[in-house]
């Protein structure tokens, strides 16, 4: 099997087995999804350089990304999600999101992107970004999740790390929390 | 592409995927926020002891003669033990304001064959004009309660005052945990079960945990093997 056919076997496992271990919604869960993520990337020897810029693209992409949703709740005039509970999810959420980008716009992205090229690398990321959510929130997300997968991969792209889209998808992540 | 149109492109794409994707939130890594321990008027026998469980309340002004607006009832836990939705124009009363109360009780009595694990919730309407009625608009009245574990089986059941014989209503499940009921009246509901179902989640589930973890090593043996340079 060749090495991003097995990187694909072994996320869907991960999936799979985040599924298997408890409640899917569950810390737990989470924190083993992450953990099995993380020693893939390991496994693969996945490099995750940290510079200034790649930084700051990640928060633009917190506010790209954010955006829509923001908008919406604050033309509604809808109350913030109260922050009790806040930072022991936060914690758990921020490994967890930052395992996915390792992963996806890390290890499969160096691997897709060195035999078919960036866009390539851009798509199948963001393909398994959006399955990987199905078992969490049901088959409606994946509009929106695919399309924050590609911006995602894009920052990817640009910034030549999986830092930026790891501070992306964490920062949006933990502002959801308040927009939920 | 320069920057300015990847950054257009990327708000295009986040903006018709938001539009396309009902309910959305940003990305979000669908981590719940744990329950915390169900809370006991009395705990269990050699369970120690909880927070007190809370009570919950709301109030409606009296326009023509029945409840103007629709109440949301809720016990302040996390997740909540008890909730309760009341349209509008569910309850008649000659003056306002309706006050619709739930508060803990501690189950001294159990249905026949049954056991109440948790709490029974207490609901009274009142009002200073006198009785509270329920008019035809509260049928669409429902009420959930949270069970003390996942497991199923569990079955709402209500009495309308402490010496009533308990009466099973048709229970759905409405969360991991809750359960959803119709409201019937005012009363004493809560969650029961047959006493030997006295729970709990089940085990893991080991055999397909082992296959699909020894898979993962073998596949991330190959990969690291792989990655092996020469």
């Amino acid at each position: 099997m060749s090495r991003i056919g097995l990187l694909l076997l072994a996320f869907a496992l991960s999936v799979w087995l985040r599924t298997a271990v408890g409640p899917v919604q569950s810390l737990t869960a989470g924190l083993v999804f992450a953990v099995l993520l993380l020693g893939l990337a390991v496994a693969a020897r996945t490099r995750v350089p940290v510079s200034k810029r790649a930084v700051l693209l990640g928060l633009a992409g917190v506010v790209l990304v954010c955006l829509p949703v923001s908008l919406e709740h604050l033309l509604a005039g809808r109350p913030l999600h109260a922050s009790e509970g806040f930072v022991t999810w936060a914690l758990v959420v921020t490994v967890v999101a930052t395992a996915e980008e390792v992963f996806l716009r890390g290890t499969l992205y160096d691997a897709v992107e060195s035999r078919f090229g960036a866009l390539s690398a851009i798509l199948v990321g963001a393909v398994c970004f959006a399955l990987l959510h199905v078992p969490l929130y049901g088959w409606y997300v994946i509009p929106l999740d695919l399309a924050v997968g590609l911006v995602l991969g894009g920052l990817r792209q640009q910034s030549g790390t999986p830092a930026a889209p790891a501070v992306t998808h964490v920062g949006a992540d933990l502002v959801g929390w308040f927009l939920r | 592409m320069n920057g300015r149109r990847l950054w257009a492109v990327g708000a295009l794409l986040v903006g018709v995927g938001w539009l396309l994707t009902p309910n959305p939130v940003p990305v979000y890594d669908g981590i719940g926020v744990p329950d915390e321990p169900y809370r006991y008027v009395t705990s269990p026998e050699g369970g120690s002891p909880t927070a007190p469980p809370s009570e919950a309340t709301a109030r409606t002004p009296v326009v023509k003669g029945v409840s103007k607006d629709g109440l949301v009832l809720q016990t302040k836990e996390q997740t909540a033990q008890f909730s309760m939705f009341m349209p509008p124009g569910a309850m008649a009363a000659t003056t306002g304001p309706i006050t619709i109360r739930a508060v803990p009780q501690d189950p001294v009595q159990s249905p026949a064959g049954k056991k109440i694990f948790g709490n029974a919730y207490l609901i009274t309407l009142t009002s200073p004009g006198g009785p509270v009625t329920l008019t035809k608009a509260a049928e669409a009245a429902s009420l959930y309660q949270r069970a003390t574990d996942t497991s199923d089986g569990w079955a709402m059941h209500f009495r309308p005052t402490a010496n009533a014989p308990w009466e099973a209503l048709q229970t759905s499940r409405g969360g991991t945990d809750s359960h959803v009921a119709d409201f019937i009246g005012p009363g004493e509901y809560a969650l029961a079960k047959a006493a030997s179902q006295a729970s709990d989640r089940g085990g893991l589930p080991v055999l397909p945990l082992a296959i699909g973890i020894v898979l993962l090593v073998l596949v991330v043996v190959a990969i690291r093997l792989r990655s092996t340079p020469g």
